[in-house]
């Protein structure tokens, strides 16, 4: 045991974070307001921010620090879950937020931003560390990391600096990173012109979700399932993303993402790499990452014959929606009358490797569906012997025969884990039914999760990259959804084809039903 | 001795649990629904029977069995002589939004305190295989037990709450831990969250070159926690004296200031501490924690706490009012 005295206590304190400035540009965005600072405050709440920590939140509108304190409060109060409101901690919190109104293309913004940012360190003691947040338009990130990187903001990565090995900075940008793989690729080289690609964050929130986590930690924390975890136990993989509500006065920017960027190209398949990556040697962030990066380059990418027979686009129009009538997306507010944006996209996938070849993943998701749900369902192969199928011929075969093993990793809304085997029906003969172990993380076991903003903002300024995405993810994944976009480009389609409240086109069964697989109805 | 009735036979016991779970399961038959039966520990909890207070105790273990479901039994015991009695109930719950419930099962046993020396035999064959076990001691009469020893021998860890009359001597934990037996204390729980604040305070400064500290306490004695506070700093500030000051007043006993120099201090209010470092003035949340909060954070250590065991060895001798 070491004699040296220390502070730590590892079993119960929580992560120490190190004193620092979040730059929030957009900070009177939607995001800062409903997800950025709430996060921020809970963080504060339990204690985890460094004594110093402050906030510079910049954008156009004109404000003082402390309007923009008041506005901050409002929202906190508002958009705060499952925390108690504190006034005398949010006075204190208060004092390390501040204000800077500016123009982001205006190169004298970033001047001024520098002098605020030396001025909160000498009071606020942040140790020159400093976490830039990009909550802005995306055409934005590259003028603003290269602004930063002019004002001489952007210290080298870590440790690279002499006499200054603490200090850091830090850049994190939200999806989309580039609306295809050449801008892509043109994103990341204009920002690791100015930071260096270690401190460049790039926040997937899909993946800061416990259960997104918590794969990692089912696959790899216990022995008995990853020896299944493979083609020959597993039938087939089913992701499913899907939103109960349709664009919602985000129109004008939909119509120019469409489904198949706005949710596979990032969140979902990040999702099968993280369900379908090799183990790691160590749990450290690069190491983590390189085996999901691996696993991206391993999906097959398809030549434009295979995309008609493994992807089906889909649109929504007309229906109800939990009761209600709602819209079609032609409809929607900012959405031409012809718009050909697909909001609904299933398509099924193949890893080339050792461990998945010849297993579809098949993966799904949509908006304005019948529910708000995203899970992986991983359908195992059934028995390799029947031997009940006797009892089956007896009578109901269709029902009491045994059903193939499934394990549902459900994402949201309740996020939990379910196991589905067979068991005997008490009583003479031998018939089966189906029942099912269910593992729910927030609700059954009363522990509040850490919201998907809170895990990655301490993240970032801890320096734990492990939840973000790197560059060579960003462009793996445009690489495998690229040829979907190029062929979809050149077709006219014939949308709407589902009607809102429904589970999407009928290709979309069709698409499945040609290898003789069903979509489970979550 | 009298035999053990037959009603807190282990077999018996067991039997009814499993009737329990039939009946509960045969109760609740729509589809997807049924009982999910978990259980991560045996949870053993000595508590003094007295009626006013078993409330407060069977809502704790409710709350605890959400984060911990496992098997609790309660050994409740009475003053009279004689006394040994066991019924057997659940804890359910139905998570929002869910068919299933989730439940846990509870045995409590009463038994007076002549009567202790037949509680391991029983208890012993009632824990659930393979999974941790725990005793907490919540009662105040077991401190007048001839000997513990066979009761001790039931859990892999053992929690006392030091600031609960009855609660055994610093002197006796120091042996317990030093015998290589799992050892805590809720009193010594109750201060995890003002040392995290502290360590953040400190953090990234020469440790042994701090000289001096203060705590000033009110009451008419330190309490538990606070001597477990000057433990601590005793033992991650090898060159400074931790000086124990008690300051006039009425206000309950409690910490009220940490004075650690040159620059660091902390004034400890009502659920919260102002402190500060340096320039800055802050504010930090240090809401009471509940016993439930207190508890879970005990199960959720499974192992060896090297950091309270090394402030347990320099806590200075005390013993706790009763």
């Amino acid at each position: 045991m070491s004699s040296e005295p220390s502070l730590r206590d590892p079993l119960r304190f929580n992560r120490k974070t190190p004193p620092c400035t979040v730059v929030i540009f957009g900070a009177n965005g939607d995001l800062t307001k409903r997800k950025l600072m709430p996060a921020l405050y809970r963080l504060a709440w339990e204690g985890r921010l460094a004594p110093g920590f402050a906030v510079v939140g910049l954008s156009r509108t004109a404000m003082s620090d402390e309007q923009f304190r008041d506005h901050m409060r409002e929202s906190v109060e508002k958009f705060l879950e499952d925390s108690p409101f504190d006034t005398a901690l949010w006075n204190s919190f208060a004092q390390g937020l501040f204000y800077m109104a500016g123009d982001v293309g205006d190169q004298n913004t970033y001047q001024r931003l520098a002098g605020c940012l030396a001025e909160v360190e000498k009071n606020r003691q942040t140790g020159g560390n400093i976490l830039f947040y990009l909550s802005t338009q995306p055409s934005q990130y590259a003028p603003i990391a290269e602004g930063i990187g002019a004002a001489n903001l952007a210290k080298p990565a870590e440790g690279a600096q002499p006499g200054s090995a603490k200090q850091w900075t830090r850049i994190i940008i939200e999806k989309p990173f580039g609306h295809d793989l050449a801008s892509a690729r043109e994103l990341n080289t204009r920002l690791q012109k100015v930071f260096d690609e270690s401190a460049i964050y790039r926040i997937d929130h899909y993946l800061g979700k416990e259960t997104v986590q918590n794969i990692l930690a089912f696959r790899f924390g216990n022995g008995i399932f990853e020896p299944l975890w493979n083609r020959r136990y597993i039938e087939h993989v089913q992701i499913t993303g899907a939103e109960s509500i349709g664009v919602e006065g985000r129109g004008a920017y939909y119509q120019e993402a469409g489904a198949l960027r706005d949710m596979i190209q990032n969140h979902l398949l990040q999702v099968m790499a993280t369900v379908a990556m090799e183990p790691s040697a160590t749990f450290s962030a690069d190491a983590v990452r390189d085996e999901r990066a691996k696993l991206l380059r391993s999906i097959h990418v398809m030549k434009a014959e295979q995309v008609r027979e493994n992807a089906v686009p889909g649109q929504y129009g007309f229906g109800r929606v939990g009761g209600e009538e709602v819209p079609g997306f032609r409809e929607e507010k900012g959405v031409k009358p012809d718009s050909q944006t697909e909001t609904f996209v299933a398509a099924t996938f193949f890893v080339e490797n050792w461990r998945w070849a010849g297993v579809p993943f098949y993966i799904r998701t949509g908006k304005s569906m019948p529910k708000r749900v995203s899970e992986i369902a991983i359908h195992f192969r059934s028995a390799p012997l029947a031997v009940f199928h006797k009892e089956a011929e007896d009578g109901d075969a269709a029902t009491n025969g045994p059903v193939p093993n499934l394990l549902i990793l459900r994402i949201q809304p309740e996020e939990g884990i379910s196991l589905k085997f067979n068991s005997k029906r008490p009583g003479a003969g031998m018939t089966l039914r189906p029942v099912s172990m269910d593992f729910n993380y927030g609700s059954s076991f009363g522990e509040r999760s850490p919201s998907a903003y809170e895990t990655l903002l301490l993240d970032a300024i801890i320096g734990d990259a492990t939840l973000y995405t790197r560059q060579d993810m960003v462009e793996a994944s445009w690489q495998v959804v690229q040829p979907i976009l190029d062929y979809w480009s050149t077709r006219k389609f014939t949308f709407p084809n589902y009607a809102s409240g429904t589970w999407g086109p009928a290709e979309a069964d069709a698409m499945l039903a040609r290898r003789g697989h069903t979509w489970r109805r979550p | 001795m009298t035999p053990a009735p037959a009603n807190v036979k282990p077999d018996r016991i067991l039997a009814e649990l499993s009737k329990l779970w039939t009946d509960t399961a045969r109760q609740d038959r729509q589809p997807g629904g049924g009982v999910l039966r978990a259980c991560a520990m045996t949870l053993i909890v000595f508590a003094d029977e007295d009626n006013t207070k078993a409330d407060a105790l069977g809502e704790t273990l409710v709350r605890t069995m959400r984060s911990h479901p496992g098997r609790v039994i309660v050994v409740r015991l009475r003053e009279e002589d004689g006394t040994l009695d066991s019924r057997v109930f659940q804890q359910c719950w139905m998570p929002f939004g869910h068919h299933q419930q989730v439940c846990c099962e509870q045995v409590e046993i009463t038994v007076s305190l002549n009567r202790l020396a037949d509680i391991p035999s029983i208890v012993g064959p009632l824990a659930a295989p393979d999974v941790p076990r725990v005793v907490w001691f919540r009662s105040s009469r077991i401190a007048n037990a001839p000997d513990l020893t066979d009761v001790l021998a039931l859990g892999d860890k053992m929690i006392v709450d030091s600031a609960r009359p009855g609660a055994p001597a610093f002197a006796d934990l120091r042996v317990l831990a030093n015998a290589g037996c799992l050892v805590a204390d809720l009193a010594w729980t109750r201060i995890t969250r003002l040392r995290q604040l502290v360590a953040s305070l400190l953090d990234g400064r020469e440790l042994s070159a701090i000289r001096r500290t203060a705590i000033e306490f009110t009451g008419a004695d330190a309490t538990a926690e606070v001597r477990y506070l000057q433990a601590w700093l005793r033992s991650v500030l090898p060159a400074a004296a931790i000086d124990l000051r008690r300051v006039a007043g009425d206000a309950p006993p409690g910490l009220a200031t940490i004075r650690i120099d040159p620059d660091v201090s902390l004034k400890i209010k009502e659920n919260c501490a102002e402190y500060e470092i340096g320039p800055l003035r802050q504010h930090a949340t240090l809401s009471e924690r509940s016993e439930h909060e207190l508890l879970v954070e005990e199960l959720n250590i499974t192992g060896r706490d090297s950091v309270f065991e090394r402030s347990l060895q320099r806590m200075t001798a005390w013993t706790p009012r009763s």
